[in-house]
């Protein structure tokens, strides 16, 4: 690999050793069906949490995973982008529901006049 | 164990200056229904079935000119007359399920009008291109990892 971009090559390096063990690959199939905290993606594993917790820096080191802090708690998730998409579409269909209600309201002024 | 999902409850609450009746019969009423039912100024509904009975089916389509941005199947599960309703409603685009919400409607009367309560519990779907997203990045990553030990 002496040719590559030494960034790109960690990055790589990286990304591999994070998929290459079970427990790591079992935290990325959970996140799959979204984000979880790190305590509750420890629970199935019988290893202590600090040792869990070097897991998802690896996890996340590698680029697979992204954390975030919520209060006391650290919350995974797999790809950000992906969620904030899906929160922008609750967002369109909560504003859609906004301008009905505001519709609805003209049409019985409207009936009034 | 491709997708993702994200969950709202929205509390939408409006008060009219009509009946409770009449605001029920908003809901109820097609032709009525189709005068506020649209999301915005852009999209036409067009209602391809409409029953609007307990276990009835509402099927709608959402047009930007001639162009169908999304299908709503909606189903009603709970009709109390002047009152109530519950029912749910998927959205779906090219068949693809964007997303689900159950909607409750609650109707009462408020001083000379009447008080409604919208409460919408959206589940908002992805597909596989998550999964799909991920995998191109590592096919990337494999192909530049494949070059260089060619090379």
């Amino acid at each position: 690999m002496a040719n590559l971009n030494s960034s790109t090559q960690s990055q790589i390096d990286l990304g591999f050793h994070a998929l290459a063990d079970t427990t790591r690959r079992a935290v990325i199939a959970r996140l799959h069906q979204g984000e979880a905290a790190a305590t509750e993606l420890a629970e199935p594993f019988e290893m202590a949490l600090p040792s869990f917790m070097k897991h998802l820096k690896v996890l996340e080191a590698g680029g697979l995973i992204i954390t975030r802090k919520e209060g006391r708690k650290r919350i995974c998730s797999l790809d950000q982008k992906a969620l904030a998409r899906l929160s922008g579409w609750i967002n369109a269909y909560e504003k859609g529901w906004q301008n009905r209600l505001g519709r609805m309201d003209a049409m019985f002024n409207e009936g009034d006049e | 164990m491709t997708a993702l999902m994200q969950h709202r409850t929205s509390v939408l609450e409006k008060q009219f200056n009509v009946s409770p009746a009449r605001v029920f019969a908003a809901w109820a009423d097609l032709e009525q229904r189709a005068k506020w039912n649209s999301p915005s100024d852009d999209v036409v509904i067009r209602y391809t079935e409409d029953d609007f009975s307990v276990g009835g089916k509402d099927v709608s389509l959402c047009l930007v000119g001639d162009h169908i941005v999304a299908e709503v199947v909606g189903v009603y599960h709970h009709i109390v007359a002047g009152e109530q309703i519950i029912y749910t409603e998927i959205i779906k685009s090219e068949d693809q399920v964007l997303g689900v919400s159950q909607v409750s409607v609650s109707i009462a009367p408020e001083g000379d009008g009447t008080h409604m309560v919208v409460t919408l519990q959206t589940a908002a779907v992805s597909g596989g291109d998550i999964l799909d997203e991920v995998a191109a990045g590592w096919t990337v990553a494999m192909e530049k990892m494949k070059a260089v030990l060619e090379a």
